[in-house]
């Protein structure tokens, strides 16, 4: 017991160093409030005090349950609550990025969709942008409106769009780039068709990714169902041994136990991770 | 005292023999896909890569020495043969895992580029659509659709420019989609049309297939993770009923 009790101290601060990040916006961090409420702005969410308090000390609380049901002792519950509070803030984060991503992805191909629409019947790019830009919102905004500015300004067609490819390097939005640029400087009759051929990219996409996520959250559901059912089982076990009043190895128990604990937050933490990928995939970017 | 003379022997064999053991054994152990792999990763010779593997295997075969001191010495020379093995075998094993990487990045991209090329196509001619690719096609495939365009340059309907195209990654969609650019660039209008829709719905499922095995692929990693909770509670459960037998066993079965 007394090695655990060198052990645990010394690997916490070894989890601090590796997770310095994690640790530099917990609220374990002197300027950690202001360090997560800072990265949440980031995201354009707004950030609730109240909340996340209930959500740390909801958390804390259920360690502390745990803990006591499975008679941890006091280093071990410590441990337990120290990793819950470093590495809380980055989980609530991560959920963060998924909004962030999700509403960004819907933004752009609701933006690229109208866009198409209103090429296909008036062939301007200036039009269909300034008609399509109250669809955006930050950054992708920005970016139209310095294409905008660029056309105005006379820059050839192809150049001034490059703000807008370097902000959304998808091959589809490369590809209608491309499409309205050919056929507004050299003209064209059977432009539908190529649009048409993009619509029917983001459709496929829009499904794609969609299916993608859902499969993602599934997962997660599946591992934290899991999870629960583990919880139980060593429930069982527990009772099982003190039950029969065998219990000898009690040193050798508190430490399985406090392994099994720490694997499930650790298990819960990943799970989390799993949906907060991004919704645009790094291999289909090509415009850098 | 037999086996470390004999492994002194054999190392000595091999020390004082080196360039012609090599020359004599590059050719049978050296693999056949080499080359084809060095064109997929575009770097590296056969033997530069054959000259260091066998560097590295004389390298650890001087272990062998110790092996006769050691107790169980024939267990210790099987086992430093099979590191020996290892040790040879290892930058093949990294090569081979770099073409698949390189591979599945092709065939995840090239219905992409196919994709901007039938963009292109909308408004120019095959050769023309190339060339104006080259500037935002995949880096991936880049060299080979500059070196392709430069042979159409030359040579604008010959079929083996398309069919070369990236042939060394064996790759059927890729030939089957060259073969339909081929012919979308040679025969008449009303064919063509017809040749280009086709490879139009060809892509579009292709692409699809790619995306959806790419993401399938990242969530096979987490699957496992699904595992953690189950084979910590089976240890929870192990040292449960460890408990339980070291009671029993302490005080007796009946007692």
């Amino acid at each position: 017991m007394k090695s655990f009790i060198v052990i645990l101290p010394v690997s916490l601060l070894l989890l601090l160093v590796v997770n310095r990040n994690a640790f530099r916006r917990s609220l374990l961090h002197p300027l950690g409030w202001k360090e997560y409420r800072k990265n949440i702005l980031s995201y354009g969410l707004r950030f609730y005090p109240r909340q996340y308090l209930i959500i740390h000390f909801t958390s804390v609380l259920l360690v502390l349950i745990a803990s006591f049901v499975f008679a941890l002792p006091l280093p071990y519950i410590l441990f337990l609550c120290f990793v819950v509070i470093i590495f809380l803030p980055t989980t609530l984060l991560w959920q963060a990025v998924f909004i962030r991503e999700e509403r960004d992805f819907f933004m752009l191909t609701s933006f690229l969709q109208q866009t198409i629409a209103v090429f296909k019947s008036h062939p301007k790019i200036y039009a269909a942008l300034s008609e399509c830009l109250t669809l955006t919102d930050g950054d992708l905004k920005r970016s139209i409106i310095q294409w905008m500015n660029d056309i105005e300004a006379g820059s050839p067609l192809k150049e001034s769009s490059i703000t807008f490819l370097k902000k959304v390097p998808h091959f589809i939005s490369g590809n209608l780039v491309n499409l309205m640029v050919f056929v507004e400087e050299y003209g064209s009759t059977d432009y539908a068709e190529g649009l048409e051929m993009i619509q029917d990219d983001i459709d496929d996409w829009i499904e794609d990714t969609y299916a993608f996520k859902q499969q993602q959250l599934e997962l997660r559901n599946r591992i934290v169902i899991l999870s629960l059912m583990a919880l139980l089982i060593a429930f069982i076990s527990k009772q099982m041994l003190f039950q029969t009043q065998m219990m000898q190895q009690v040193e050798l128990y508190q430490f399985t136990m406090f392994l099994f604990l720490l694997s499930l937050i650790i298990t819960l933490l990943v799970a989390q991770r799993i949906y907060c990928t991004p919704w645009i995939e790094k291999g289909e970017e090509l415009w850098h | 005292m037999a086996l470390t003379l004999f492994n002194l022997i054999l190392i000595g064999t091999l020390i004082y023999f080196s360039d012609v053991i090599e020359k004599l054994l590059t050719p049978i152990l050296s693999e056949q896909d080499l080359e084809r792999g060095f064109r997929i990763i575009g770097k590296g010779e056969r033997s530069p890569f054959m000259k260091y593997r066998f560097a590295k295997f004389k390298q650890t075969s001087y272990l062998f020495v110790f092996c006769g001191l050691l107790p169980n010495s024939f267990t210790w020379e099987v086992a430093m043969a099979l590191l020996c093995y290892v040790v040879y075998k290892y930058p093949y094993w990294q090569l081979k895992v770099a073409i698949r990487k390189q591979t599945s990045l092709v065939r995840y991209q090239f219905p992409i580029y196919l994709r901007q090329l039938q963009v292109l196509l909308q408004n120019n001619t095959v050769v023309f659509a190339i060339e104006q690719s080259i500037d935002h096609a995949p880096d991936s495939l880049k060299g080979e659709i500059n070196y392709l365009h430069q042979q159409l340059l030359a040579e604008p309907h010959q079929l083996n420019h398309y069919l070369h195209f990236l042939d060394y990654y064996a790759l059927p969609e890729v030939g089957r989609a060259m073969k339909l650019l081929y012919r979308y660039n040679t025969v008449g209008q009303a064919d063509s049309y017809r040749q280009f829709n086709r490879m139009i719905q060809s892509t579009s499922k292709w692409l699809r297939q790619e995306r959806q095995q790419h993401k399938s692929t990242q969530l096979l990693i987490y699957q496992w993770w699904g595992l953690v909770p189950l084979f910590s509670v089976t240890l929870v459960f192990l040292s449960v009923m460890m408990n339980i037998l070291l009671t029993m066993f302490g005080k007796g079965v009946n007692g």
